[in-house]
């Protein structure tokens, strides 16, 4: 893989003032950690600066951060982001991480800086609930637009019908017990 | 009273002949496509698949008769009537044979393509009738193509007027021969592009790909078809069939001397059984082989070919044929005017054209030949697998 | 966090139309064959004024089913992602487990899997190009590309145990071998296959309305091919020299020598719908001879390493990608370092990052143009909706 230190390092350097720091040094990916609030500065730095020159967006990903206690309580600890860019000529890769609170996830959308980025925020926002502000276009895209919930929270639970078609059954085999067929 | 009940029979006769056509038509289609696919097409129903037909027609006879919500009911009750009538019309003063016509018409290539113009009232009404926005757009497609395309299909046409003096198809196909040097086509280097203009626009008039966007099925489904089911969209389905057979029966009858054996000088020969019944069927044979050869090369272009886009389908139309037209209806008439039939420069050109015609058709074959040597293809020739 | 209906709407403008437009609706039920997507098109005659693509209808949450799943009873579902190429989409998720939990793989294994991937990748690129020209009306060449694929499914049937959708690939290898018949069967095929393509070019690809239809057709410069996070084919076929087996180098790409296909605008503008699909049938032919040369290299050995029963990967993050015939396949897994399920997996697909080209690029096209131009791109429903 194409994702090195020295990158991750250089961006730190360049993006200053503005904290970063990098985790998960030792592993195959590390990853330069940003606040919420300077996602869209670090971001047009990175594209920008000739130094960089990151101008491809591979990936933009979302997770729910949990945590489980053995009885199976879910706590909600908040949400992270993960941009992944990438050098247009050598193709290596910087991975930009984002830690988001619990309640009104939100970050600046960066739609009009790539334009593939508005179906990757849209895709978030849709399963995971996250807005992104001041984007073109923050509708759902998986699922309908009258859906309730967001169904890759860990805490989701379906509403039990939609638009009148029920969502369980009570017995889960009784459509492939033979005698019902 | 006698004349009447004699046309409504030789109508029937007519109706029953060119349905069979039509519907042999489609298996007859299906299985080159088969064949040309790598596959082997109907072969199930009856001998070779040969009733495949009769099963479709049994089959769409006696699904449900829908017809959508808010369509105009009479005019999409008779849209098929329509395209299906236009289509028949035109069998009538075709001769199939020396003297096997209908009606010995004296307006006869005149009186085709006047009736021809029919089915774009079929195809709008049909699309517009339909309540889809979809097939409004394939009806509005098909009437722009059906209508430009006419121009071409005339002007050809005009080269043959011209150069045969009469409108009546039966002059048409004797003042030809039997023999290739004597057909329309080789008789003068205007009339081997008119069958070129002729054969791509009636190509287009039949919406026949390349130019089938109105039926453009990755497009538009159906296009003016979708709302269609069952026996109504059999029947547009079997006016575009018969369309088939009309334009190898024409393009046969107007430049390559269909049917004509040369029978004058045939009947006046001391062969064996000289029955001018039986050269009458022969003639008749001979003209169906013809038309059958054209309606194969349909056909093959069908399986072949992408389809144009409607644009470059109207630049084609309005910026090459149409002059392209004009030039080989101005270069007949001078023809015409300064070089005589049977005189020198005829027959000189008539033999040139032949022999070029036929060596580019070698050249072609070799062509092919030569391919299936380098891709190391298998081809299976067998149709009957 | 809950969006009323009355806030989409005035959000979006889909329902207002001016003048002159009509609204169409294209899919999701289609002839053309791309899967289910929908397009909703604003007409001006012939011309799109505004087009809105709407998918989700293949949506089958794989995501949130990853994280029920041990890693690797995940495999099968992998395959579905895009049922078009399964063994490349196996041995993305494979590799990215593999290289997260620091696991061997066996080096007839990873040739194994490269075989496996480059067959795969000639008999999506068929389809491609198949779909493309039967979307196009000749029906033809479709059939023949299908009739070459199967000839494929029969070689994978006897690679990896069935035709379609082949779960081959397993956690530190693979999961069945072959011996030298196959690879007899195999080299017998390839000369065969490179016939075949002759064939099919002088069929549809040199064919004069074959390439008029697509000339200049959805011209995507260079730039905006990055700006669109365009990839595989599609980015190739603009120009840019990016291919990631050669960049990220995985398996062992580093030891065959094959080219970067790129489009040179053969008979149009470089990037416009006619490259992408000529870079996929030279693409084809880099496919064979990167087979001839796996078929000269690979060594006997074992298939398969030998992984925990119970596996559980260290906690972090990591994003691998390869490529798949469609464009960059990409798997970010998270392992909280506790359990035997992932914490998250997501899959990035080259199908989805191509759609969003489709609003910008549709405008001013005509409905039959939209057609080519998306057929060009070689998307499939499940890559975008999984």
């Amino acid at each position: 893989m194409k994702y090195s230190i020295d990158i991750c390092e250089k961006l730190v350097q360049l993006v200053s003032p503005v904290s970063a720091e990098i985790i998960q040094r030792e592993s195959k990916m590390p990853i330069v950690k940003i606040s919420a609030q300077e996602v869209r500065k670090v971001i047009q730095i990175a594209v920008s600066n000739p130094g960089l020159k990151f101008n491809f967006l591979n990936n933009i990903s979302g997770t729910h951060l949990t945590e489980i206690s053995e009885e199976g309580d879910i706590k909600s600890r908040g949400f992270a982001l993960l941009y992944v860019l990438s050098r247009s000529d050598d193709f290596s890769s910087v991975v930009i991480g984002v830690d988001l609170p619990d309640l009104n996830p939100s970050v600046d959308s960066i739609d009009d800086i790539f334009g593939s980025a508005n179906w990757f925020e849209r895709e978030i926002y849709d399963l995971l609930g996250v807005v992104f502000n001041n984007s073109c276009d923050l509708r759902r895209i998986m699922l309908p637009d009258d859906w309730v919930g967001h169904p890759l929270r860990k805490d989701f639970q379906e509403k039990s019908s939609y638009n009148g078609i029920p969502t369980t059954r009570e017995d889960e085999l009784a459509a492939v017990r033979v005698d019902n067929l | 009273m006698n004349q009447l009940a004699y046309m409504i029979i030789l109508a029937v006769i007519y109706l029953g002949v060119i349905v069979v056509t039509a519907g042999v038509l489609t298996v007859v289609e299906r299985r080159i496509a088969g064949r040309m696919q790598s596959r082997i097409g109907p072969n199930r129903v009856g001998p070779q698949g040969a009733v495949q037909w009769i099963a479709d027609a049994l089959k769409a006879l006696q699904k449900e008769d829908i017809i959508p919500d808010q369509v105009h009911p009479f005019l999409f009750k008779i849209a098929p009537y329509l395209v299906f009538m236009g289509v028949f019309l035109t069998l009538v003063p075709i001769p199939f044979g020396a003297y096997a016509f209908m009606e010995d018409l004296d307006v006869g290539i005149y009186y085709v393509l006047a009736t021809a113009s029919f089915v774009v009232i079929g195809f709008m009404i049909g699309g517009w009738a339909s309540n889809n926005k979809w097939s409004l757009l394939g009806g509005m497609r098909s009437a722009a193509q059906m209508i430009s395309y006419e121009i071409p299909t005339a002007l050809a046409i005009v080269v043959i007027i011209l150069m045969a003096g009469s409108l009546n198809l039966n002059k048409i196909v004797q003042a030809q021969g039997a023999l290739p040097h004597e057909w329309y086509i080789f008789r003068n280097p205007f009339a081997f592009i008119a069958f070129f203009i002729f054969f791509i626009s009636a190509l287009a008039e039949g919406n026949r790909v390349p130019f089938d966007i109105p039926e453009a099925e990755s497009e538009l489904v159906s296009g003016y078809n979708t709302e269609y089911s069952g026996i109504r969209f059999l029947l547009f389905f079997l006016a575009e069939w018969a369309n088939l057979v009309v334009i190898g029966a024409l393009v046969t009858v107007l430049f390559f001397g269909g049917g004509n054996l040369g029978f004058e000088y045939l009947v006046q020969l001391p062969l064996p059984g000289r029955d001018p019944m039986k050269i009458e069927i022969l003639g008749f044979l001979w003209f169906c082989f013809k038309t059958s050869i054209f309606v194969f090369i349909i056909i093959w272009l069908r399986w072949t070919l992408p389809r144009v886009r409607i644009d470059q389908l109207m630049d084609i139309c309005w910026k090459y044929m149409v002059p392209i037209g004009f030039f080989i209806v101005m270069g007949t008439v001078l023809w015409v005017y300064f070089v005589p039939d049977n005189s020198q420069v005829d027959f000189i050109t008539r033999i040139v054209m032949t022999a070029i015609s036929t060596w580019i058709l070698i050249y072609f074959v070799y062509r092919v030949y030569r391919n299936l040597k380098i891709t190391k293809a298998k081809i299976h020739l067998n149709p009957f697998l | 966090m809950n969006i009323t209906q009355e806030d989409i709407r005035s959000r979006i403008e889909i329902n207002s139309i001016s003048g002159n437009e009509i609204e169409v609706n294209m899919g999701p039920h289609h002839p053309s064959t791309h899967g289910v997507i929908r397009f909703i098109l604003h007409l001006d005659g012939e011309i799109v004024v505004r087009a809105t693509p709407d998918v989700g209808y293949l949506h089958r949450s794989i995501e949130k089913i990853a994280e029920k799943l041990p890693y690797s009873a995940f495999m099968p579902y992998t395959d579905r992602v895009d049922y078009v190429a399964p063994v490349n989409c196996n041995v993305g998720y494979a590799l990215a487990v593999e290289t997260m939990g620091n696991l061997e793989v066996p080096e007839r294994a990873t040739w194994l899997r490269m075989l496996g991937m480059e067959l795969t990748r000639i008999a999506s690129h068929l389809l491609g190009v198949g779909a493309l020209t039967v979307d196009l009306g000749a029906y033809t060449p479709f059939v023949h590309a299908l009739r070459e694929r199967e000839y494929i499914f029969d070689l994978m049937e006897i690679l990896t145990g069935t035709r379609m959708n082949n779960n081959y690939v397993r956690l530190g290898g693979v999961c069945q071998n072959v011996n030298d018949d196959f690879f007899e069967k195999l080299s017998k095929y390839l000369d065969h296959f490179v016939l075949f393509l002759d064939e099919f070019e002088r069929l549809i690809g040199l064919n004069k309305i074959f390439i008029e239809r697509l000339k200049g057709i959805g011209v995507v410069k260079a730039e905006e091919a990055i700006h669109f996070s365009l990839s595989g084919p599609n980015l190739r076929g603009s120009g840019v020299q990016i291919d990631l087996r050669k960049t990220d180098n995985y398996c062992f790409y580093d030891q065959l020598a094959f080219d970067v296909v790129v489009g040179k605008g053969k008979f149009g503008v470089v990037g416009d719908s006619y490259d992408r699909y000529d870079v996929r049938i030279e693409e084809m032919k880099q496919s064979e001879k990167l087979l001839r040369q796996i078929l000269s290299k690979i060594k006997e050995g074992e298939i398969q390493a030998k992984i925990p029963k119970k596996l559980i990967l260290p906690e972090g993050e990591l994003y691998h990608r390869t490529e798949a015939p469609r464009g960059e396949l990409g798997f970010h897994i998270i392992s909280d370092g506790k359990s035997l399920t992932p914490y998250r997996v997501k899959i990035r697909t080259g199908s989805f990052t191509a759609m969003t080209t489709l609003s910008d690029k549709l405008k001013g096209m005509m409905v039959a143009d939209v057609i080519a131009y998306f057929a060009s791109l070689d998307v499939v429903a499940p890559e975008v909706d999984r």
